[in-house]
């Protein structure tokens, strides 16, 4: 193998390893505070994509403030949705929310295919360019996508441990009576997380959406990865989340470039039942009740 | 009277964990109820900190009813809860634990007072301030658990039974630490099983039996009570 070749490989894996993990990121967070599982995830990064794609393409509004904007509105949707839909259920066996989750896949992915239409559409770059490394082209697109995502990453962490918020997400995430009797309100924390996990798929939409293309039917393969990274990572577990995300992003662009993208499906999978056998929590993770 | 009940029934779906006690808890008095496993002492103080309903009675505080006042309110007014067990965020750090119990304080100042007080009184705590919670000994999580009820500065402090799984010279530094608590000013109600501590350190017992006020008084009248001692005191 080339050096050329295996560097663009790894920059590659990085690329699409920071994508991931903010999409997991967000469904580990609302899965560790709500315990619910959210399988509509991956269409917030579907609309999330879209709405820049209005933004950007269509009104030809500055890009950077349209990815804001985006993560903005899904905050917004994403806060409704929980209000309206997945409150009521709080507390109640886990296959009600189930359920919940599974009728938006269908209703927001079939809504993105009428009302966005079924062709495949881009978003403008608006980085050009790039740069040799060790005989690779990298693009300062690729490049300012992958600082956008770890910079996303890196203030998610802060916000988790320094800010009062954030202490008390973890907390909640820890112990929900006991967090409501230092006067956190855990429905107030309830719908901030599943507005935020979903604005952060949402700005994953965005920058895969510029790097690829978009389609309303991409969302389904975003939550199947992101639930491979949360389950390899340790459901709950953002650390988690960010290491099973890299992995992913490593195997799929090592194993696809090298062989196919099937193929990668594959040794992703296997990666996780092996990692499952020999710690059935994830890499990070812990027992949940 | 700071904190009253009056006639609190407590239902668990059909079955009746506790049947109509009344008990009034004074201002920088320590008040005690001891009883046996599933006497209904947790049940009776999460009903007032608001974690369970209660099917009927009154709960007032300074005057006021708080029967419907939601858990995230209560600390607010100036109740804090030690709950049974500690129940520590066991994944933060002491000094995240502590900042939690103040939660609702957005002060600097205040903030800053208030870890100063926990320090006092616990200083092995700022030691370990950065310390993940889970890592900490027995005694040390139930340091950290009266702390983090301190951090909010409340009229009274409902403990669980602190002295629950503790070493018996922790069980002591845990006792001086309550009657230090008195001394600040400050009301504690305490849900003990290790009655002979309990009714040592408190004013007023109330003894607890399957939901009902079996007995109640003065400490020095209980600690005299034939049948408490014999039921309660191991003579
Ligand atoms: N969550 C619950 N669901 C059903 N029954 C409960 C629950 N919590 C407590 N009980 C019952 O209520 C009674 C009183 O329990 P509790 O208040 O915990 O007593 P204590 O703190 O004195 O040990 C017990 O019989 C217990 O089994
Ligand atoms: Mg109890």
């Amino acid at each position: 193998m080339a050096l050329d070749e295996l560097t663009q490989m790894t920059l590659t894996g990085i690329n699409l390893g920071l994508m991931y993990a903010l999409i997991a990121i967000g469904l580990t967070l609302i899965f560790g505070i709500m315990r619910i599982i959210q399988y509509a995830h991956g269409e917030f990064y579907m609309l999330g994509a879209y709405v820049l794609y209005y933004w950007a393409a269509v009104l030809k509004l500055p890009y950077w403030v349209g990815i804001i904007v985006s993560a903005a509105v899904i905050f917004v949707v994403g806060a409704a949705l929980q209000l309206l839909l997945f409150r009521p259920l709080h507390g109640k066996n886990i296959l009600y929310s189930l359920a919940v989750s599974m009728g938006l896949i269908f209703i927001i992915s079939s809504g993105g295919l009428l009302t966005f239409g079924t062709i495949v559409k881009g978003i403008p770059s608006v980085v050009t360019g790039g740069v040799m490394v060790f005989g690779a082209f990298y693009t300062y697109e690729r490049m300012v996508i992958s600082i956008v995502s770890a910079g996303l990453i890196l203030g998610l962490w802060y916000f988790l441990q320094r800010t009062t918020t954030g202490m008390a997400m973890r907390a909640v995430s820890q112990d929900p009576e006991v967090s409501s009797l230092q006067g956190i309100n855990t429905r107030r924390i309830h719908w901030i997380a599943f507005g935020m996990g979903s604005a952060m798929a949402a700005v994953a939409g965005c920058l895969m959406g510029t790097l690829l293309s978009i389609v309303p039917t991409m969302g389904f393969i975003a939550t199947v990865k992101a639930f491979m990274i949360v389950i390899l990572g340790g459901l709950g577990s953002v650390p988690g989340a960010l290491i099973g995300g890299l992995i992913i992003g490593f195997i799929d662009s090592f194993v696809t470039t090298l062989v196919s993208a099937d193929v990668a499906y594959i040794i992703g999978f296997a990666t996780i039942f092996v990692i499952l056998a020999f710690k059935p929590t994830g890499l990070f993770g812990q027992d949940w009740d | 009277m700071l904190l009253e009940v009056e006639n609190l029934r407590i239902h668990y779906d059909k079955v009746e964990a506790v049947k109509g006690i009344s008990l009034s808890v004074d201002e920088g008095n320590i008040s005690t109820l001891i009883g046996a496993n599933g006497a209904g002492k947790s049940s009776i103080l999460k009903a007032i900190s608001g974690l369970i309903k209660l099917s009927s009675g009154e709960i007032r505080f300074e005057g006021k009813r708080i029967n419907d006042v939601p858990a995230h309110k209560i600390v607010g007014l100036g109740i804090a809860h030690v709950p049974e067990g500690r129940r520590l965020f066991g994944l933060m750090t002491v000094q995240h634990n502590l900042r939690l119990g103040a939660y609702l304080q957005r002060d600097k100042k205040h903030l800053e007072e208030s870890f100063q007080l926990v320090y006092e009184h616990f200083p092995i705590l700022k030691e370990r301030q950065g310390q993940l919670a889970k890592t900490l000994s027995g005694g040390q999580q139930q340091m950290v658990a009266m702390g983090r009820a301190l951090m909010a500065r409340p009229k009274v402090i409902l403990m669980d039974e602190p002295s629950l799984g503790l070493a018996p010279i922790m069980v002591a530094e845990i006792a001086k630490i309550i009657k230090s608590l008195k001394e600040a000013g400050l009301a504690v109600v305490l849900v003990e099983q290790n009655a002979s501590l309990a009714l040592k350190l408190a004013d007023k017992g109330y003894v607890l039996e399957t939901g009902t006020v079996a007995l109640e008084g003065k400490s020095e009248e209980l600690i005299g009570n034939a049948y408490v001692k014999k039921a309660y005191l191991g003579g």
